[in-house]
């Protein structure tokens, strides 16, 4: 079957479609994790933040964050939460994430593991998740499900650590990426 | 993990852009009503909309939802007490400000899930990395058949390596071929069957009732 090829993205480099094919995963991951029974209402696995994660030690800053606007931008038009308090809750908190790992890999360099990063990423999604939970939707009386949120952070970031460790180990689709990322001209 | 599609009647009435548009017109006027009865029954109205749109609704988790927020809303005493249970005490004002936020982000999730189409183009750079995301997840769909959750790990990396660069080569053989007008397509481009059905309700509902 044919593919529609839209026209605009034709110009785009080789970089970015790296960053295209990433942000698809996330997607892909998004739609899986429907899929995933949740033990809490609120409790979100967060798959789609996995792709980000494997891209942390390749991606450029800037490829970076243009991940960050597919994941968030796609989602919030296929879920159809795009002018939604969803949407603001997943910029917030997938931003905060995304500074938080990419401050952690920085200063840490290899001597974190991709289990660390994901920990600290996780634990700043839900803070700032948490805060804005509070001001826009809860009020102050919210602050007795910080523990929960916070707990349901953590786990979710340590799953998804062990994802990434074990997924970026033995796969050739990530070294084949990398290497097609670092022989394309920016 | 097929999920069967349902119709999106919609799309009959309004391109993705004017859909869009006229959504985020109605949402000033939704947050404007301040009356309970007539933001239940607007969140209700949107609820039918998402249905028309081909979109599943967890009713469960937004009852849930609202509850919750009435709930963290009702810890904080606002008003005269309703009733008293034990040491809880139901005040007027903490409920009535908990439902309407409540059912307030409620039916803005549901006038998002209506007006919103997958095939909304976003402009510049980002639109453009959009077109060309949506192209690879679209073909992720199309093979993940071939991802078992025995060999979970295993299965995704040999599909996803499959896909690496796959766009550009897959320019050098195939030509997009843009669709043609319609009468059809002409009227849907502005949506104003659309615009009166999403926008106008709660504009009317704050204009009647202030």
């Amino acid at each position: 079957m044919k593919k529609r090829m839209p026209g605009p993205t034709r110009g785009l480099s080789s970089r970015r479609d790296t960053v295209a094919l990433l942000g698809a995963l996330c997607l892909f991951l998004s739609a899986l994790e429907y899929l995933v029974p949740k033990p809490l209402p609120f409790f979100r696995l967060g798959l789609s933040n996995l792709p980000i994660l494997l891209g942390l030690p390749f991606l450029s800053p800037g490829d970076l964050i243009l991940l960050l606007i597919l994941k968030v931008l796609g989602q919030g038009l296929i879920n159809g939460t795009l002018v939604s308090h969803v949407f603001l809750f997943s910029l917030a908190g997938s931003s905060a994430s995304l500074g938080v790992m990419a401050f952690v890999r920085y200063v840490g360099k290899d001597r974190v593991s991709m289990v660390g990063v994901s920990l600290a990423g996780a634990m700043a999604s839900s803070l700032v998740q948490l805060f804005l939970a509070i001001v826009l939707v809860f009020g102050q009386s919210a602050v007795v499900i910080a523990p929960l949120a916070l707990g349901s952070g953590w786990i979710s970031g340590l799953i998804i650590g062990i994802f990434a460790e074990r997924f970026a180990r033995s796969s050739q689709f990530l070294a084949a990426l990398k290497s097609h990322y670092r022989d394309s001209p920016p | 993990m097929t999920r069967k599609k349902r119709r999106d009647y919609i799309s009959a009435l309004a391109a993705p852009a004017p859909r869009f548009l006229f959504g985020l017109a109605a949402l000033p006027g939704f947050f404007l009503v301040d009356r309970l009865l007539f933001l239940v029954l607007l969140v209700l109205y949107y609820g039918a909309w998402v249905l028309a749109a081909g979109k599943r609704i967890q009713w469960g988790y937004f009852i849930f939802f609202t509850v919750s927020v009435t709930f963290f809303h009702l810890l904080t005493p606002l008003g005269r007490v309703i009733v008293e249970i034990g040491m809880f005490k139901i005040t007027e004002g903490a409920l009535r400000s908990g439902l309407l936020r409540g059912l307030g982000l409620t039916g803005m999730v549901f006038i998002s899930l209506a007006s919103i189409h997958p095939a909304l183009k976003i402009p510049g750079l980002p639109g453009d990395l959009l077109g060309r995301c949506f192209y690879y997840f679209d073909r992720i769909l199309e093979e993940k058949h071939k991802i078992t959750w025995k060999n979970f790990f295993a299965s995704l990396d040999t599909l996803l390596l499959s896909q690496v660069n796959a766009y550009n080569k897959a320019l050098k053989t195939d030509i997009a071929v843009p669709k043609t007008g319609s009468l059809r397509a002409a009227f849907c481009q502005f949506g104003l069957i659309w615009g009166i059905i999403c926008t106008l309700p709660p504009w009317l509902v704050w204009i009647l009732t202030r």
